[in-house]
């Protein structure tokens, strides 16, 4: 019975199949153009669906095309909402376009899964390509600078290819990493510059592999439910970058040529030329009681040297060139791209060059399964200086160390080759022939494989590879500079890491009733790293030039490990819609880490959210300005996990002790280690007015809580600290954001918008040491922890100026009866409090775009308030004297005292020093304020009409300018206000302005 | 329909595999071992009392720096501060933060902590007891060090109960924060362990590069010289000198032998070979005129040495020119050459010699031991009859105050003479006007609080049972 039911439905269809098989072809044509503008769309694609049968709209939009009289066209272009249209016969189909107001914004990318947003109850903030794909950026988190809410964005150094310091809603721990986690494609990825073993030369970042031209959007997961799926890797954040995919149609080829030019964005405090210089000097001496005259300091033989202007690029060039090409068929989708970007820095001897190329596809293999790919590879080379501290063959160091009276050159042009009297090395001859080097190769593959077992029942499988191999060579030349006195020195560095992850997620979604719908996701997770260190360095290098190790003669090192650690998780996450208005999510998730004994090893982390959309309520609906309104809430507990390896053990080491093997104390180990947890609440309300301003206001605390700390133990121990669980602090604040669309006309559009983020932090708690009083770490700058107080608060001694009477530095002291008086001896000094910490409590951006005809601007101005930035290397360089007729000085140094200049900044110069006065305090701590223009993008879209004869479906000319200017509000600041997250401006390579002008076209 | 079910095989399959197996989350260990399972044979007992010399010959003990200030806070030697270093040692003005301090605390207390590792061990078979017997020496000495840089015996006005805690345990949450203990205690416990060594090590074997049974009957010598037992120096001296075994370095092979890295005549001595090398933090870096040089021979101590002492051969003096590895340099003071020969750090540094087993017997006998088969004169003869050329200084009977002399002579430079001033009763003085110490007052009086280490600041706040030091509060 059941064959012949069978055998009558082969029929059936057979049937079917033939008649379709003999149905007409009919030639049918239209006109697409798009809805909001009645404009004609050229080059949108038409496909007859089932096939590869297509065509493509000419430039004023029309299409002709063969097809069978009951066939399906799929009209396609991306921006727009792709249509399916059946012909029933007809030989004319018009076609408006909606514009894909969904592609963006309005999905949620969250890594496990995409949601609409306004079914969604977490917080994030999202950056499409559209916002960055014109910027120079070296690597994609630049890209969210002042762009995302809540994200506070530095470079770690200026150097190209340096590590962004990215810090969401605060530092939530004080030991542990800060750092959030990156998710590409929906796997976790390995980021920072964990892939390096030296850290005297520029940090290398992970993110530098990837083209920013190949990244379609940046989602930022800030809150409880958007980051409880990532368990204990979520505590600091989430960032869910998305790569870009094929659609089908018409193979779209893109070319995107850029080039620019770049500089440092805050030129810096300058020093002192040679004639300033050595009068300066001499003016110290004689005020020490020793009669020299300038000359001393300086025969005025050559003119003296800018060593500021020696040791950095003019104009140095940036450029990229990127093809790429996407396209497909009903089953198949693809996106390839390549990639070349080369980027000279500010400072000499510093560059990085990528290459990278992308092969993403996916293909349907029957109705139910799709098979995905997606693939990076690239190959970067960062050349970086010597930089982050006093190295004497830093650049950096030798702009304002070495003094302004010598020369960098010989009269033929090459290098001096001297001490200069200071030991430090002319950066020219070390920059160009010692090797500071990092080759990074990096693999990414990701795998999914996606089984539609039920219309509403779905498998989706994922294994994902991340290999990064980086080679590093240190090279000293044997003739100048560090090598010299071994004779030159080779240090090669190879480290390998291999991370995967494999997932299952099984997702379900259904109705029990109308109104009511369930989006169930089970997902389980295994994430395994293994890393691969290998060194070797020699001394006493053959031969100049020769910079292997097979050419050192004195092998003086070698060490390699292995060590490994891995996840296991399982999560199962509900999303529930209550008649389109009421919206909650929970997520609970089981995880295992290697980094804790067996007994802490698991953990359990969980959150819920819920979401209430007001306008859905007739109250609300009449009130005709408030188009949408939402009320959301999430709460739940994240973890921290980022320590290091196998902290719970008590280990020894192994060595060697005159050629034999020993055994030594490694550590002794806590076996109740467990993660750091937060807590975090998020609050907040979206709205969208006279559907044209939308915005959010979010409220969010996170308590951060069994903060690990190092108990100091006593010695007899024969250990120096042990690590615990115990401390507590908060982050809370407020982010705001809101967009406008003030003008929106067909040929005239002006969107302007704006993010606010306001922070809190606070140390409420710290462990007990065994004596019983609680673990303070305070610097000789800071309080690092101490209850009521940020993590990093400034907390030093407090410059009062100079004394106007007699030069004499004066620093703050308790007078005894709850005031203040003043005092000229450092040691006197009381140390207080400075009133911000190091990271901006206060931050946020305006961006704007204006597209008038074919012309757009786009401006992004970012601003940070409210934290301080100490330049801990003024103590040489604003000495007073101390270092007189040894190193160069800031400029600023010049304003100093004397019986004439009374109100001066700086202190009466003593050869030897004044009184103390180069000590820390917060004479060198500066406000960080400031106002920057970020990005700057001008650019024209060349009509479609000039571009038809030459085979362009599309063109664009821009130029685009990052860091164009920078306000600070303190005016003593020299410095770039942007510097490193933890406030020290220590020697680094400062942030680059970069000027590039661009072509894009597509055909 | 068949689809569905085999795609729920595929999901079942998948799910089989990726379901939780606790081994998939342990980590490897792949550098390290775990501290309570590590010591399963005598040769990993071994490997962790070389742990312990390891730690000996850090830059912060006898890799340089505890070694080299005993001669820099004395008469001996003082800092030029070329490089800064040595400057606070030869001011002997200490704060609380001293990182010298602090690292002679630490790791003395480390070598401290594997040698109660290995005696912790429940292991048996042969050679246990040899090498427990050397942890046992181990953990006396750095006691003893520790006892004379930071205990108060010799200290006005300092507190008999000052000593240093006396660790017998590692990772005993017990013993976690211990309190200083007596002086007294602290000397009978390391005379204990001291006796527990030579009973557990074979007279048979002879390694200068461990703590080998001469080395610790030597150690014993000092031990009760310095606590005044001379009566039980003697017969302990005279073993080791009638075993037969050792021998004073001949006049003429002196400067060479000390040339060669190892000896004269060393009982115990830490080895440096190219994988233990401190780099520029080596001892010869900061006695040779290289970029750091900051120590140099007081004159004072150049000029003691009568004309006919071969030992003048080990100095440098102003004028000479000095082989160096950013080649040849002229030198405008004294330094000490002979002794640090290779800039590269392989020179072994010489903890004990038996030069100083023939001191330590003469200085007892001239203070007034009993029971010496030799009197001082004879005893100390054995060593001056191979230093000068013509006859020795000294004339029969010769005093404590003669042997003191001739020690400072014979162990210059190896981090003897602070203790050796202190121990008898004496003054400090200055041994050159050019001492950063002239500065700060001068010759300091016995008694005197600078003469001891103040107990690290990160001690006292690690752990409130330890209390101070005199003149540190």
């Amino acid at each position: 019975m059941k064959l012949k039911v069978l055998s009558l439905l082969v029929c059936a269809f057979g049937f079917l199949f033939v008649s379709s098989a003999v149905a007409q072809d009919v030639t049918v044509s239209g006109t697409v153009v798009a809805a909001d503008d009645g404009e004609p769309l050229p080059g949108v694609t038409v496909m007859l669906q089932g096939t590869n049968r297509g065509t493509a709209t000419g430039p004023d939009g029309t299409y002709e095309l063969t097809a069978p009289s009951d066939g399906v066209l799929r009209f396609s272009f991306v921006g727009y909402v792709q249509q399916e249209i059946p012909i029933n016969g007809r030989s004319t189909i018009d076609v408006e376009m909606e514009t894909d107001v969904a592609e963006l914004g309005d999905v949620v990318v969250t890594g496990y899964g995409e949601y609409s947003s306004r079914n969604f109850t977490g917080s994030v903030s999202q950056v499409g390509s559209d916002d960055f794909e014109d910027i120079p950026v070296t690597s994609i988190d630049q890209a969210m600078e002042g762009s995302i809410t809540g994200a506070n964005i530095s470079a770690s150094s200026g150097t190209p290819g340096a590590v962004q310091d990215v810090r969401i809603r605060g530092i939530s721990s004080i030991n542990a990493g800060t750092s959030p986690l990156y998710v590409i494609d929906g796997v976790p990825v390995v980021s920072g510059d964990d892939n390096v073993a030296s850290d005297a030369t520029s940090s290398f970042g992970l993110m530098a592999t990837l083209s920013p031209s190949d990244i379609k959007s940046i989602t930022v997961l800030k809150d409880a439910a958007s980051t409880a799926p990532y368990g204990a890797r979520g505590s600091n954040g989430v960032i869910v970058i998305q790569t870009k995919s094929g659609s089908a149609g018409d193979v779209t080829y893109t070319v995107d040529i850029k080039r620019g030019w770049s500089n440092r964005a805050v030129e810096g405090p300058g020093a002192m030329n040679a004639q300033q210089w050595a009068e300066w000097s001499a003016e110290a001496y004689q005020n020490a009681g020793v009669n020299v005259s300038p000359d001393a300091f300086w025969d005025q033989e050559g003119t003296g040297t800018d060593w500021g202007d020696v040791v950095t690029n003019d104009n140095a060039v940036t450029q990229q060139y990127n093809l790429s090409a996407q396209g497909g068929n009903e089953q198949t989708q693809f996106y390839v791209s390549g990639g070349l970007f080369e980027q000279a820095g500010a400072y000499i001897g510093s560059e990085l060059d990528r290459y990278s190329g992308k092969f993403n596809f996916n293909h349907q293999f029957d109705e139910r399964v799709t098979f995905t790919n997606n693939f990076t590879g690239s190959f970067v080379e960062q050349d970086g200086v010597l930089e982050g501290a006093g190295y004497f063959g830093s650049p950096v160091l030798a702009e304002y160390f070495i003094p302004p009276t010598s020369e960098a050159f010989n009269e033929d042009g090459s290098p001096k080759i001297e001490n200069f009297g200071t030991s430090i090395f002319n950066p020219v001859y070390t920059q160009k022939n010692d090797i500071d080097r990092k080759r990074n190769s990096r693999v990414i593959n990701n795998s999914t494989l996606d089984i539609q077992i039920l219309e509403n029942l779905s498998f989706t499988s994922n294994f994902s590879l991340d290999y990064i191999l980086t080679e590093e060579k240190y090279y000293d030349n044997l003739n100048y500079g560090d090598g010299a006195d071994i004779g030159g020195a080779v240090d090669d560095i190879i480290n390998r890491n291999l991370n995967y992850v494999w997932r299952n997620n099984l997702n379900y979604v259904f109705q029990p009733r109308e109104d009511h719908v369930f989006d169930v996701r089970l997902i389980s997770e295994s994430q395994k790293n293994h890393a691969y260190y290998m060194e070797a360095y020699g001394e006493r290098v053959a031969y100049e030039n020769l910079y292997n190790l097979n050419t050192t003669a004195s092998p003086q090192f070698v060490g390699g490990s292995t060590e490994d650690w891995a996840v296991q998780s399982f999560t199962g996450l509900v999303n529930y819609t209550f008649n389109d208005k009421f919206i909650t999510d929970l997520s609970l998730r089981r995880e295992g880490n290697s980094r804790f004994s067996e007994e802490q090893r698991w953990g359990t982390f969980w959150s819920v959210g819920a979401g209430y959309i007001l306008s859905e309520e007739e109250f609300i609906q009449n009130i005709d300005w408030l188009s949408y309104l939402k009320l959301r809430a999430s709460y739940g507990v994240t973890g921290n996990a980022d320590i290091g390896l196998n902290n719970y053990q008590r280990l020894v080491g192994f060595g060697a002790y005159n050629g034999r093997p020993n055994i030594q104390l490694e550590q002794l180990g806590n076996p109740d280690l467990t993660w750091e947890k937060a807590n975090s609440l998020d609050i907040a309300l979206e709205f969208e007015l006279i559907d044209r301003i939308d915005g959010s206001v979010t409220f969010f605390r996170k308590d951060s809580r069994d903060l690990l700390f190092d108990i100091p133990l006593s010695r007899t121990t024969a250990h120096d600290s042990q690590v615990i669980n115990g401390g507590e602090l908060y982050n809370q604040g407020f982010e705001m954001e809101l967009s406008a669309n003030i003008i929106n006309t067909r040929d005239i559009s002006w969107n302007l918008g704006g993010n606010l983020t306001l922070i809190k932090n606070e140390v409420t708690k710290l462990p007990l040491d065994l004596n019983g009083d609680p673990v303070e770490l305070t610097t000789g700058t800071r309080y690092r922890g101490v209850e009521g107080y940020a993590v990093d608060s400034w907390y030093m001694r407090e410059w009062a100026g100079v004394d106007p009477d007699n030069g004499d530095p004066l620093w703050y002291m308790d007078d005894g009866n709850g005031g203040r008086t003043t005092t000229n001896t450092y040691n006197e000094a009381d140390r207080y409090y400075q009133g911000a910490n190091a990271q901006p409590n206060q931050f946020g951006g305006i961006n704007t775009r204006i597209n008038v005809y074919g012309f757009y601007a786009q401006a992004n101005l970012s601003f940070s308030f409210d934290y301080k930035i100490y330049d801990n290397w003024a103590f040489y360089m604003r000495s007073d004297g101390r270092v007189a007729g040894a190193f160069g000085q800031y400029e600023t140094a010049l304003d100093y005292w004397t019986p004439e200049n009374t109100d001066a900044q700086n202190p009466k110069p003593i050869a030897g020093g004044n009184n103390n006065a180069y000590n820390t305090s917060s004479r060198y701590l500066y406000d960080g304020d400031h106002v920057r223009l970020k990005s700057l993008n001008v650019g024209y879209n060349i009509p479609t009409q000039y571009l038809e004869n030459v085979g362009l479906k599309s063109a664009t000319v821009y130029f685009t300018g990052r860091n164009l200017w920078t306000h600070m509000f303190d005016d003593e600041l020299q410095y770039d206000p942007e510097q490193k997250a933890d406030g020290f401006t220590d020697l680094s390579a400062q942030p680059m302005r970069t000027l590039t002008f661009g072509v894009k076209a597509n055909f | 329909m068949k689809n569905i079910i085999k795609y729920l095989l595929v999901l079942l399959v998948v799910a089989g595999v990726s379901s939780g197996c606790e081994s998939f989350v342990s980590p490897s260990v792949d550098q390290n071992k775990p501290t309570e399972t590590v010591i399963q044979s005598t040769d990993d007992l071994q490997a962790v009392v070389n742990g312990g010399y390891d730690y000996l010959n850090d830059v912060d003990l006898y890799g340089r720096d505890f070694y080299v200030s005993g001669d820099v806070m004395s008469d001996n030697a003082f800092s030029n501060g070329n490089s800064g270093r040595f400057v606070t040692q030869d001011q002997m003005i200490f704060t609380v933060n001293s990182g010298y301090a602090e690292g002679a605390w630490e790791h003395f207390y480390q070598a401290i902590g594997t040698a109660n590792l290995a005696l912790g061990a429940e292991l048996e078979g042969d050679g246990v007891e040899a090498i427990k017997g050397e942890a046992y020496a181990l953990r006396a000495f750095s006691h003893m060090n520790l006892l004379l840089a930071f205990g108060q015996q010799y200290v006005s006005g300092g507190d008999a109960s000052q000593g240093v805690p006396y660790v017998t345990t590692y990772a005993d949450s017990d013993e976690f924060a211990p309190s200083r203990d007596a002086i007294a205690d602290v000397w009978a416990n390391i005379e204990a362990d001291l006796n527990s060594a030579a009973q557990r090590l074979d007279s048979g074997s002879f390694n200068s590069t461990s703590l080998n049974y001469w080395a610790v009957r030597a150690l014993q010598t000092r031990f009760y010289l310095y606590t005044e037992q001379y009566d039980e120096v003697i017969p302990i001296a005279e073993e080791i000198i009638n075993s037969g075994n050792f021998s004073v370095t001949p006049a003429g092979e002196l400067v060479a032998t000390w040339g060669s890295g190892e000896g004269p005549e060393s009982l115990f001595e830490i080895a440096f070979i190219d994988t233990d090398a401190l780099g520029t933090d080596n001892i010869a870096r900061i006695y040779r005129p290289t970029n750091y040089g900051d120590v140099e021979v007081s004159e004072d101590l150049y000029n003691a040495h009568a004309s006919d002492d071969v030992r003048l051969d080990l100095y440098g003096v102003p004028g000479d020119t000095v082989e160096t590895l950013l080649g040849d340099v002229e030198i405008d003071s004294y330094r000490m050459l002979g002794k640090y020969t290779d800039e590269t750090g392989s020179d072994n540094v010489r903890v004990i010699r038996y030069a100083e087993v023939i001191l330590n017997y003469a200085e007892a006998i001239a203070a007034g031991g009993s029971g010496a088969q030799e009197t001082a004169f004879q005893a100390l003869s054995r060593l001056t009859d191979e230093r000068y050329t013509g006859s020795s200084p000294y004339t029969a009977p010769v005093s404590v105050d003669d042997v003191l002399a001739e020690r400072r002579l014979e162990l210059a430079m190896e981090g003897h003479r602070l203790y050796d001033l202190i121990r008898t009763g004496r003054d400090i003085p200055l041994g050159d006007s050019e001492s950063y110490r002239a500065s700060t007052g001068g010759a300091l009086n016995y008694g005197t609080y600078r003469a001891a280490l103040p107990i690290p600041d990160s001690e006292i706040r690690a752990n409130s049972n330890i209390s101070q030091n005199e003149g540190y509060e």
